[in-house]
């Protein structure tokens, strides 16, 4: 047998020792086994997510629909009325709005609260008016 | 074209699921492309909005209704205007949704507003928490971006 100088256990023994133990009591055990009892097939389809969590989706799909997902002209509207530190933050936030920040005209009506002094090697800004 | 709220007459419109809104016209007329149509004679049967559902239908009816209230004062509106945006973002990004297609400025404006406000003073982790948007950086494009932008973190 190899030597295993990390002393990690190979992955086939503990495949066995899960399938040999018993296995842990599912979250909805007990509606398993009514589901059991009236679907008297035994290769019933796998519970989706949608039937188990039926909350947890209509939420998702609420945040799914929600403002990362605007149209461009929209969200170009939102971006302009934040001030310059924002836009900077903004970013940061994901590659699209990394593509908005390269936009000029975001920078003409930015207001100027919150903004830093300028030095010279953030050369990737407009200068502050 | 003005029109007053003891000339107005009714209009019909139909959300895109089916529901028709019985709305007066001084009040519907807020909406730029129901204007538009109103002038053009075309709104003696219900209008069909098919990109706006009955639920945001209504919620923009109920803005243009105060706002065509010309007993409302503008401190009433700015009030009334808070707490009409107080709502979940789904509702916000259907009404500016809405707002669009029906060419309503100053709904529009108010949402927009509203959701600037979401995001002003708020670092990037807690942006991508609230409108649930996917870090889609490189940790090499991060470091890149947060060495450039060291000050905005400050």
């Amino acid at each position: 047998m190899r030597r295993n100088p990390l002393r990690i256990k190979p992955l086939d023994d503990r495949l066995k020792k899960a399938h040999s133990s018993k296995p842990a009591k599912p979250i909805n055990q007990d509606k398993e086994k009514h589901e059991q009892h009236t679907h008297s097939t035994p290769n019933r389809s796998i519970p989706t997510r949608e039937t188990e969590y039926p909350t947890i989706v209509e939420d998702r799909q609420m945040v799914l629909v929600s403002i990362s997902r605007l149209p461009s002209d929209i969200l170009l509207d939102i971006l302009t009325r934040l001030s310059i530190k924002t836009l900077s933050i903004c970013r940061y936030v994901c590659q699209i709005l990394a593509l908005y920040h390269s936009i000029p005209s975001l920078y003409q009506n930015a207001p100027q609260q919150g903004t830093p002094t300028w030095h010279p090697h953030h050369k990737s800004h407009p200068s502050p008016r | 074209m003005s029109l007053s709220p003891s000339t107005s007459k009714m209009l019909s419109l139909k959300s895109s699921d089916g529901k028709v809104l019985e709305v007066e016209e001084h009040v519907a007329v807020l909406c730029e492309t129901i204007k538009s149509l109103v002038e053009d004679g075309c709104a003696d049967s219900p209008i069909p909005l098919a990109n706006v559902d009955g639920a945001t239908l209504g919620n923009v009816m109920e803005w243009c209704k105060k706002h065509a209230d010309q007993k409302a004062s503008a401190d009433d509106l700015e009030d009334w205007d808070a707490e009409f945006v107080e709502r979940d973002q789904g509702e916000l990004y259907h009404l500016i949704m809405a707002a669009n297609y029906l060419n309503i400025k100053g709904l529009l404006d108010l949402i927009c507003q509203k959701v600037a406000d979401m995001i002003k003073g708020k670092h990037p982790e807690k942006i991508r928490e609230i409108f649930n948007i996917e870090n889609d950086f490189t940790p090499e494009q991060q470091e890149q971006i947060r060495k450039d932008n060291s000050w905005a973190f400050e």
